[in-house]
């Protein structure tokens, strides 16, 4: 699989905050879990790093913490060499997993923590815990302990103290993990607010993509150790570079298949049952190869009649799964290929029946023919 | 958090009040149900508890009160002379009573006993009592108080009848008093020993000076181990925990034995200083102090050890990082943040080997010098040697609430109530 580093997506500002370049981390000197990582972060910027787990994406924020040493490579915040700076010089805030607030402090002490090892006087530590903690508006729970919080709370309770000193990065890995969803959602806009308000530079550790799209700039997709792509969340949602990321953001008809016509602008992908389907064309393609379509399934629509949007193709209706807002309908096309497509749930279309045959049509421009994906890099779909 | 659990009692969908109560009386009745099915499956461990710990130890604490030999031996000379006002010498009747069962004990053999206890109180009284009843049988006076008299002239000294007097008196606070060198004297108040003959307030400060220092000893020691415990890999962990957990499973006398061995003035231990030429003379380890100290700390470790490390395990270091995220060097994290956490553990260790301390009897008995007896080797020679189980039960009882109290102090600083093993 290839790098997709594209450096024309990288904003090439000479005000760029945090930069990682050629950055390499392994423990044992073969294996590594992160290689080559090149990547440019603005003041006042919210990058997410999304990937599965183990994909390097923590090990970036550690090293950028400074808990992890780049094996080769090197870090700059603001122009200056953070390597060499151990985590407690670093002026970087970090929210934990786990919250990880000190069970035997208070509140008020856990978010004046910062300020009291900085040697800061006890009247201004006071005031600037409550502008803190107003923030997050918690200024009643001051004088309890974490374990008296709920989660929520417990998570607000740690963006405060890793706001309190004003640190010029924040870091937060996976801070939403151990929240239910509602809750989640909550923080998210809360997360964001504060973003904006204080025109915080934000890195997101998280392996949940509608986390990563709803709240970032820019989204930096990790696999294997290495960004697979950095842009912002509509274009990776709409334009991924690879396969990985097609199928990893977002749901994707993954049709295998050979290449066997590519133009300019077009590719024709023929599946094994001889069906030829006509996308738009990703970098590195050559013809005669094998190729996998990027077809998202709320694109692919039922053909009534004689309606043809670019391509149209039959399948066999297996399943229909009902899911509140839409239905996936499970289409075989051939022994081998399978087709999902999701229908709104109104009123305008109506649903095939089960075990009938149908039609189904989408544009061009709106599937794309991509290098294929190895075996092992399959995305698990959910029955939703 | 509000949440509203719906329990038994409230009856979510109780259409009435009746119905209600019905169902909280049926609720009560499986509760009681449960209750006694959970006492009966401890039961066995109950009974056993009673048999062989509290039942023992209760009677041991009680005969530090009771004084029951004199009153049985010599029924009515004490029934007489509790009633005696100590200001006149006793009058005849108490006399006559005294020989009548002086005569009747040594006749049933229960005179010996009698002794024994008076012999506590003045080491006089044995061989008075033992002479008299001999003497009092071959006389065949019908005066009595004449023939007590006349078998030995101390009778008549009413600092005799006194201890009597007090002999037999049930429950007695004499033994409680003994045992912090003091005695009820002639006038009927508290008065202490001299210091040069007063033993177990010595012997009693000198037991908790001799626990605390071994418990800061160990807590020394103990700490960084603990923490390396908790912070190695698994496997070397392991590995350490052995080493730990090995002299633990060893036989206390085998350790004690051990060290009476290395610490010698020409064993291992002073013979290697003497090679290295570091001393020129044995440094005395043993029979002394620095023996017990020695010994003991090496003994309560794995206690102190065990204890921090079950709290050190269960702190995630996430903690450190966060804590330097924030901008402390890490002593300052792992002083803030990380002792802090692990104080319940701390607390623990602290009381657990002070309280075992307290009651040591091998190690100072073996290592030790003769200075360094420590209470329970008191209590020891009174048990087996003395056979004053009174005074060994009152220096008991104290022992007991000292630990008590001890209890009660740790409890505050730490709360041993929040440690969790395990």
């Amino acid at each position: 699989m290839s790098v997709a580093m594209n450096h024309a997506d990288q904003p090439q500002d000479s005000q760029a905050f945090i930069n990682l370049s050629d950055v390499c981390k392994s423990y044992d000197g073969r294996d590594y879990v992160v290689y080559d990582l090149n990547l440019t972060i603005n003041k006042g910027e919210f990058v997410s790093l999304l990937g599965p787990s183990g994909s390097g994406k923590t090990t970036t924020l550690m090293m950028l913490a400074g808990f992890e040493t780049p094996s080769q490579g090197e870090i700059r915040m603001g122009g200056k060499r953070l390597d060499d700076l151990p985590p407690y010089n670093r002026d970087i805030g970090m929210v934990f997993q786990n919250y990880a607030l000190f069970p035997h402090m208070t509140i008020a002490e856990n978010v004046g923590f910062a300020l009291s090892v900085r040697k800061v006087g006890r009247e201004q530590i006071k005031t600037r815990v409550k502008q803190a903690l107003d923030m997050v508006e918690l200024s009643h729970v001051a004088n309890r302990r974490p374990s008296q919080l709920s989660g929520g709370q417990q998570q607000r309770v740690a963006l405060a103290r890793a706001l309190v000193f004003e640190p010029s990065l924040v870091l937060m890995d996976e801070p939403l993990g151990a929240l239910d969803k509602r809750l989640r959602e909550q923080m998210q806009y809360e997360i964001m607010r504060l973003h904006r308000e204080l025109g915080l530079t934000t890195v997101y550790v998280t392996h949940d993509q509608s986390e990563a799209l709803t709240m970032s700039d820019r989204v930096a997709v990790f696999f294997d150790g290495r960004i697979q792509q950095i842009a912002p969340a509509h274009e990776l949602y709409e334009s991924p570079h690879n396969a990985f990321v097609a199928n990893f953001v977002g749901e994707n008809n993954g049709l295998d298949g050979r290449i066997t016509e590519i133009d300019h602008a077009t590719a024709t992908l023929t599946l094994s049952n001889g069906t030829k389907i006509r996308g738009g064309v990703s970098q590195n393609l050559r013809q005669d190869t094998p190729g996998m379509l990027f077809l998202r399934p709320e694109q692919v629509r039922i053909a009534d009649g004689d309606l043809n949007l670019g391509n149209r193709v039959q399948g066999l209706v297996e399943d229909i799964v009902y899911c509140g807002d839409h239905h996936r309908v499970h289409l075989r096309l051939s022994e081998s290929d399978r087709l999902l497509c999701k229908l709104p749930n109104s009123r305008e279309h109506c649903l095939p029946i089960a075990g009938s045959t149908v039609n189904v049509t989408w544009r061009i421009d709106d599937c794309k023919v991509l290098s294929p994906l190895l075996a092992s890099h399959q995305s698990t779909s959910s029955p939703c | 958090m509000n949440e509203t659990i719906p329990t038994p009692e409230g009856g979510l969908a109780a259409p009435d009040a009746l119905n209600d109560a019905e169902r909280l009386q049926a609720y009560r009745r499986v509760k009681r149900q449960e209750s006694r099915k959970a006492l009966l499956l401890a039961a066995p461990l109950l009974l056993f508890l009673l048999i062989t710990f509290i039942a023992p130890i209760g009677t041991l604490l009680l005969r530090s009160v009771q004084n029951p030999e004199v009153p049985l031996a010599l029924p009515e000379a004490t029934k007489l002379l509790q009633h005696w006002d100590e200001a006149a010498m006793p009058d005849a009747d108490i006399y006559a009573a005294m020989a009548q069962d002086l005569v009747q004990a040594s006749k049933q053999g229960k005179l010996g006993r009698v002794a024994r206890r008076m012999n506590f109180y003045n080491p006089a009284m044995r061989s008075l009592l033992l002479k008299t009843a001999r003497k009092l049988k071959r006389d065949s006076r019908d005066d009595l108080q004449a023939a007590l008299l006349a078998s030995d002239s101390r009778w008549g000294d009413k600092e005799i009848w006194r201890v009597l007097k007090r002999a037999g008196q049930s429950p007695t606070p004499d033994y409680l008093l003994n045992a912090v060198d003091s005695y009820v004297d002639k006038t009927g108040s508290v008065a202490s020993l001299p210091p040069e003959e007063s033993v177990y307030l010595a012997a009693f400060s000198r037991t908790i000076w001799i626990s605390t220092s071994v418990t800061l000893l160990c807590l020394l020691l103990a700490y960084p181990v603990a923490w390396l415990l908790a912070n190695l890999p698994a496997r070397q962990g392991r590995k350490l925990m052995l080493l730990v957990i090995i002299p633990f499973w060893t036989s206390l006398l085998v350790r004690t034995t051990a060290w009476y061995v290395l610490l010698q003035p020409n064993g291992v231990i002073n013979s290697l200083l003497s090679g290295l030429g570091l001393v020129s003379q044995p440094i005395p380890l043993v029979f002394n102090r620095t023996g017990v100290l020695i010994g003991m700390t090496h003994i309560m470790l794995p206690f102190m050890i065990l204890a921090i490390y079950s709290v050190m395990k269960g702190i995630s270091p996430v903690y450190l990082r966060a804590a330097q995220s924030l901008g402390a060097k890490p002593l300052t994290a792992f002083i803030r943040v990380y002792v802090p956490q692990t104080l319940a553990g701390v607390g623990a260790g602290c009381f657990l080997v002070f309280v075992l301390s307290l009651g040591y009897y091998i190690t100072p008995a073996l290592l030790g010098g003769a200075g360094d007896e420590m209470i329970s080797q008191l209590i020891s020679i009174q048990t087996n040697q003395q056979l004053n189980w009174g005074l060994a039960g009152a220096l008991s009882a104290y022992l007991v609430i000292f630990t008590a109290i001890f209890y009660f102090i740790f409890n505050r600083l730490v709360g041993i109530d929040r440690l969790r093993f395990g």
